[in-house]
């Protein structure tokens, strides 16, 4: 007989994490609120720190890292000390976790409203909370191991696969697109240029959402669903295969995100294949979900948990339905750049996301604190008005982005772009931005219901930090029975699971991405692409201070409305010098890869000021500190020698004389504005700014090549 | 260290062979998963299946 141990769980990481993804949330999505507000009324940008720019980086980490992040943590420190039988592993470990993710997020939040960035979407944060974040991660690993590799129950449960290729790929991702040449404490390049960058970045960003926002919420709804549904999940069978499958294909299909760029075909069609392939385990795993609940739905109707849940794993369902569909080229050609991106993700993340998290904590919190829901009657609410909301958001979202880009497409029968002033194609779905901003809102409302409800229930209850339990010992050396089947080697073992994990996951990786980094046919060189200056340099870091890139793209793709309104479309070759790339994901306002030589250098001056007075109507923010500040000179040599170690070639001794250099251009922009009648002095920030807009796509301006006729 | 490795690698040539084989690495894990799904023991599933309701 087993020798019977006593332990307890740790609830108080549980709970605190709870906290913390509750606050957070209503933090994330109040400033989301915000900047769709921001889009309908432009005179919201009231300060530099709150500027369209600058909030939007603010809004994805908070509701990713944050919001989730802390729902993560909050859910796998439940599940798997009771799928394991074992107390999470080391108390002061969860402790350090709890408070190191935090302080990152404090840490994200100040960096990001001072500008402070690396300009790579869902990775914005600068080095050194880059280094934070892997030694908070480390941390989590290892209390996450040492508390598998100490339980007392011999299976791992899927749920814990879903949470161990979670942490190993995460931690992979991070690591590889993070790799960044520092120029101060605050600052850095990407190691990667161009198009590598751009392959790595969306690597990373596909697999951010893959691995940070599906895999471990699908442990976690493997765990809490069966839990709240009182059954066992529909068929165990399916989740293995669902496991596997979706591990390895998900890490292949990040290209999907760079169709028709510069991207080497061959990569671009390797992603849409695999996304093509993603439905398949995706939509298994949906099933799963929703025929754990077959003969109880009687339940759903009364059980708020339920309900929020059936939601969220349909939610999952259409997102991972229409995210293989935007992967195809032809409907690709169509979404991408608009506001169906935006919807496609708030489906996920308001859904699937959001509605797990709060059916996890409206569940969690009566039975951590023994107590009953406050109010079931708030739940509901909370769960129909969360609804509505997901649903003023995503529709209004889905005709936005339809409208606007068959506006972008439309010729007149003389063979002229029907819509040739982009702005009209912006004003165009404005009343569908405040149609979403009312369902952000109500989203939003719901979500404070629910944090009344469950600071209610908190209140009233009687927190439990320890629960005491038993469970027998893990016996060393089970007898192997007759037929055991290979696959124990993986499934009762975490460590080979998180290798072969590893593997899989690399793999895919790999072979996207060596081809495009060492074969340098992949990447045309075109001589007539010269490093930029350094007066353009300093502008180009203002360009990615200032979350340009957030509205703004620069990638020409080849269609022949694109090259009719923005100029010939974009080669590989003309991106090499560009650490980070800077192609962007959404055009709230027009490409500017070939902005330069379009306007003079006073419309730039002005436009900045206010852009109301070049183009009336429009959204972008107004930048009137750039004519104030002036350029910091101090890092201009570093940044020359930092470029120059990444292969740029600039000429040894460079750096040295790189200000002159800078105060020659400069003084060549203060006389042609003085021309136009503008006083500016030249070491002012906008001087840079209008530089480097007037250098883009120059280098080859002027060529062009046949195209096709989308 | 990127260049160093550029220097020696630019002469894998044939990247065409590249998709070709993922999918075969793909097919073989595929297939594996799913023999291996169907395998198991159906007894040993119901146990795995159980095991965050006791
Ligand atoms: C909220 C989204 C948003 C942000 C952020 C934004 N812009 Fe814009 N931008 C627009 C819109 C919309 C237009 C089109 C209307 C207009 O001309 O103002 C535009 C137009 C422009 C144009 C004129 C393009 C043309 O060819 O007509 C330039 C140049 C420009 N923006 C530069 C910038 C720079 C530089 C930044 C960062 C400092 C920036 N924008 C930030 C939305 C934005």
């Amino acid at each position: 007989m087993q020798q019977i141990e006593k332990f307890s769980y740790d609830n108080t990481s549980v709970r605190n994490f709870g906290y913390a993804a509750f606050i957070w949330g209503a933090v994330g999505m109040l400033v989301g609120v915000l900047i769709a507000l921001q889009l309908v009324i432009p005179q919201l940008n009231f300060i530099e720190q709150a500027t369209f720019g600058r909030l939007r980086p603010l809004h994805t980490n908070a509701v990713i890292f944050a919001f989730v992040g802390n729902g993560i943590f909050m859910g796998v420190y439940y599940s798997l000390q009771r799928l394991c039988k074992a107390r999470m592993w080391s108390d002061l470990l969860s402790k350090i976790h709890f408070w190191g993710w935090q302080l990152i997020i404090v840490l994200a939040a100040v960096t990001l409203i001072f500008g402070i960035t690396t300009g790579k979407e869902y990775a914005e944060l600068e080095w050194p909370i880059d280094i934070l974040i892997t030694l908070v991660w480390v941390v989590f690993g290892i209390n996450m191991f040492g508390t598998i590799l100490t339980r007392r129950e011999r299976h791992l449960y899927v749920a814990i696969w879903f949470y161990i290729a979670t942490w190993v790929t995460v931690a992979m991702l991070h690591i590889v697109n993070s790799l960044e040449l520092p120029i101060s404490w605050l600052k850095s390049y990407s190691l990667y240029a161009g198009v590598q960058d751009a392959l790595v970045q969306w690597w990373y960003g596909h697999n951010a959402v893959a691995f940070f926002l599906t895999t471990p919420y699908l442990g976690l709804m493997y765990y809490f669903l069966p839990k709240a549904a009182e059954r066992p999940v529909y068929s165990y069978r399916l989740s293995i295969i669902h496991f596997w499958a979706l591990i390895f294909i998900y890490i292949w299909a990040g290209p999907h995100h760079l169709l028709y760029t510069a991207l080497p075909d061959w990569a671009q069609s390797l992603g849409t294949v695999f996304s093509v392939m993603l439905i398949m385990p995706s939509w298994g795993g949906m099933l799963n979900g929703l025929l754990t609940l077959r003969g109880a739905w009687d339940k759903v109707r009364d059980d708020v948990v339920l309900k929020f849940y059936v939601v969220a794993v349909t939610a999952y369902g259409m997102a991972t339905f229409e995210g293989p569909m935007l992967s195809l080229k032809n409907v690709n050609a169509v979404s991408h750049y608009t506001d169906w991106t935006i919807a496609h993700a708030h489906v996920g993340a308001l859904g699937w996301n959001g509605f797990l998290t709060f059916g996890i904590l409206y569940w969690l919190v009566p039975l951590m604190f023994r107590t009953q829901l406050y109010s079931r009657k708030l739940a509901n609410i909370h769960f129909w008005v969360g609804t509505l909301g997901i649903l003023f958001y995503a529709i209004p979202m889905y005709w936005a982005g339809f409208a606007q880009s068959s506006m972008w497409k439309q010729f007149t029968p003389e063979g002229v772009l029907k819509y040739p002033n982009f702005l009209e194609t912006v004003n165009a779905i404005i009343p569908m931005y405040i149609t979403r901003a009312f369902g952000g809102g109500l989203y939003l409302i719901g979500s404070l219901v629910g944090i009344y409800n469950l600071v209610k229930t908190i209140r009233q209850g009687n927190f439990l930090p320890n629960e005491e339990t038993e469970a027998p010992a893990l016996a060393k050396h089970e007898a192997e029975h007759a037929g055991a089947h290979w696959h124990r080697w993986i499934e009762r073992r975490p460590v080979q699971m998180l290798v072969v994990s590893l593997v899989l996951v690399a793999i895919g990786g790999i072979i996207e991405m060596i081809p495009t980094f060492l074969i340098q046919t992949n990447i045309p060189t075109i001589s007539s692409v010269k490093p930029y200056t350094p007066l353009e340099l300093q502008g180009r870091d203002l360009y990615i201070k200032e979350g340009c890139y957030v509205c703004h793209s620069q990638m020409i793709r080849p269609f022949r409305s694109e090259v009719a309104r923005y100029g010939e479309y974009s080669k590989a070759g003309e991106f090499v010098y560009d650490h980070p790339f800077q192609w962007g994901s959404k055009r709230t306002g027009p490409d500017l890869a070939r902005e330069g030589g379009k306007y003079p250098d006073s419309w730039h001056y002005n436009h900045m000021l206010d852009p109301t007075t070049m183009s009336p109507g429009s959204i972008m923010p107004a930048y009137p500190w750039m004519i104030e500040r002036d350029i910091d000179t101090s890092t201009t040599a570093a940044k020359i020698r930092a470029m120059q170690k990444l292969g740029v070639p600039y000429d040894d001794g460079y750096d040295k004389i790189a200000n002159e250099e800078l105060l020659k251009q400069a003084r060549e922009i203060r006389a042609r504005l003085k021309k136009d009648g503008i006083e500016c002095s030249e070491t002012k920030e906008i001087i840079a700014m209008i530089a480097y807009l007037q250098r883009l796509g120059k280098d080859i301006k002027g060529e062009q090549t046949a195209l096709s006729n989308k | 260290m990127l260049s160093f490795i550029k220097k020696y690698a630019v002469g894998i040539s044939h990247v065409e062979i590249y998709p070709k084989v993922a999918l075969i690495i793909f097919f073989a894990v595929f297939l594996a998963m799913i023999y291996y799904a169907f395998a198991v023991d159906r007894k040993e599933i119901e146990k795995m299946a159980r095991i965050p309701l006791d």
